[in-house]
């Protein structure tokens, strides 16, 4: 490899001044006693001037402004309360009628299939004759129930204490006429 | 440690009086009512469903109860009894059917009378119960099958002063005679 060679790389570096100042002393004696290698540097001086030329300054002045203005602005506080509470209301909206609808589907169901609503449709429709106590066989003693019946509903009568043998002893009272029966059937 | 004379002095004093309004209370609940006598009356209703209204001997109140109460289309009234007593006796009715009603008045608070009542088929008590009734309200036993239908009793009680209430009441049971009114 003839010196040249070896020299040729490192002109690029040496125009900008990135050698090693060894390597910088080497390629400026060769230039001085090389015509061919020293019209090579001279080209590439020209060629990076011309590059300097072209490419010119780049302008960071305005840049962050211009970079922030392309930004989404951020919404006032008073924007996003009013916001969250339209997308509340319209939750809150959503979710009352759905649970509105939901009870309603779930009252239409038991009434129309559960046989437990019917027992309390029946019951609270013989409210209003309020058989309040049924004697078993063997009972003594039905008196809560009956002194609750006789006050609850206004009554001639308030019975404390009732025993019977018969199984199917039975107390209420009527509060349109204020009557209390107590049935005693006959034992079968 | 004991307590300061006074302060045990106070808390007797108010135990006393506790005691006292409780017994006093008590008293005034179970006390029969000197100077008044008392009246149950005792009828008996042959409900069925055979269409022949409701008797007019029936007292409105009772119509009404028994309209009110039940679904039959006849109420025809079989036997009416009354017996007009002070407080303290046992009376006893004889129901169409066999059947022996015995009320036995126990006090009278200004407004309700308490009382017991049995029912017997022949000798055995087929029921026994404790009731407070308005002075002229009606209470109503049935149950009982009878004839071609069912047997409602309704037990009305009246209390009334004595004329001369100074002196004590002491009445036998006065039983209105003529009853059955098949």
């Amino acid at each position: 490899m003839t010196q040249c060679e070896q020299i040729e790389p490192l002109l690029t570096g040496f125009v900008d001044g990135e050698l090693v100042p060894p390597q910088m002393q080497a390629v400026a004696r060769h230039l001085a006693a090389c015509p061919k290698c020293e019209s090579v540097l001279i080209e590439f001086s020209a060629v990076g001037e011309r590059l300097r030329e072209v490419a010119g300054e780049f302008q960071l002045e305005g840049f962050t402004q211009s970079v922030m203005a392309k930004l989404p602005r951020p919404t006032p506080i008073r924007d996003r309360l009013r916001s969250f509470l339209d997308l509340f209301n319209e939750r809150l909206i959503a979710g009352t009628a759905l649970v509105a609808a939901t009870l309603a589907i779930g009252a239409w169901t038991m009434i129309l299939v559960t046989p437990m609503a019917r027992v309390l449709m029946a019951r609270a429709r013989a409210d209003k004759s309020a058989v309040v106590a049924s004697a078993k066989a063997e009972v003594h003693g039905i008196d809560n129930a009956t002194r609750v019946a006789a006050v609850t509903h206004r009554s001639q009568a308030v019975i404390s204490r009732l025993e019977s043998q018969l199984p199917n002893v039975a107390v209420w009272s009527e509060p349109d006429t204020e009557a209390t029966v107590i049935w005693v059937p006959d034992r079968r | 440690m004991s307590r300061p004379a006074p302060k045990r002095a106070l808390m007797l004093v108010g135990a006393t009086t506790l005691v006292a309004i409780a017994l006093a209370r008590a008293s005034a609940i179970a006390q029969p009512v000197g100077g008044r006598l008392i009246t149950v009356r005792i009828d008996s209703v042959l409900a069925a469903d055979t269409k022949e209204g409701t008797d007019q001997r029936l007292p409105d109140p009772i119509k009404h109860q028994l309209a009110g109460l039940f679904g039959y289309s006849t109420y025809r009234l079989v036997s009416h009894q009354e017996i007009t007593t002070n407080w303290g006796h046992e009376l006893d009715f004889m129901l169409p059917g066999g059947r022996v009603l015995r009320v036995a008045p126990q006090s009278f608070d200004g407004h309700m009378v308490a009382m017991v009542v049995l029912l017997f088929d022949g000798d055995r008590p087929v029921m026994s119960t404790d009731f407070k009734l308005e002075n002229g309200g009606d209470l109503l036993l049935g149950g009982h099958r009878y004839a071609n239908g069912m047997l409602i009793v309704t037990i009305g009680v009246q209390t009334q002063a004595i004329p001369n209430a100074s002196e004590p009441a002491s009445a036998p049971p006065v039983r209105v005679p003529g009853s059955s009114l098949h």
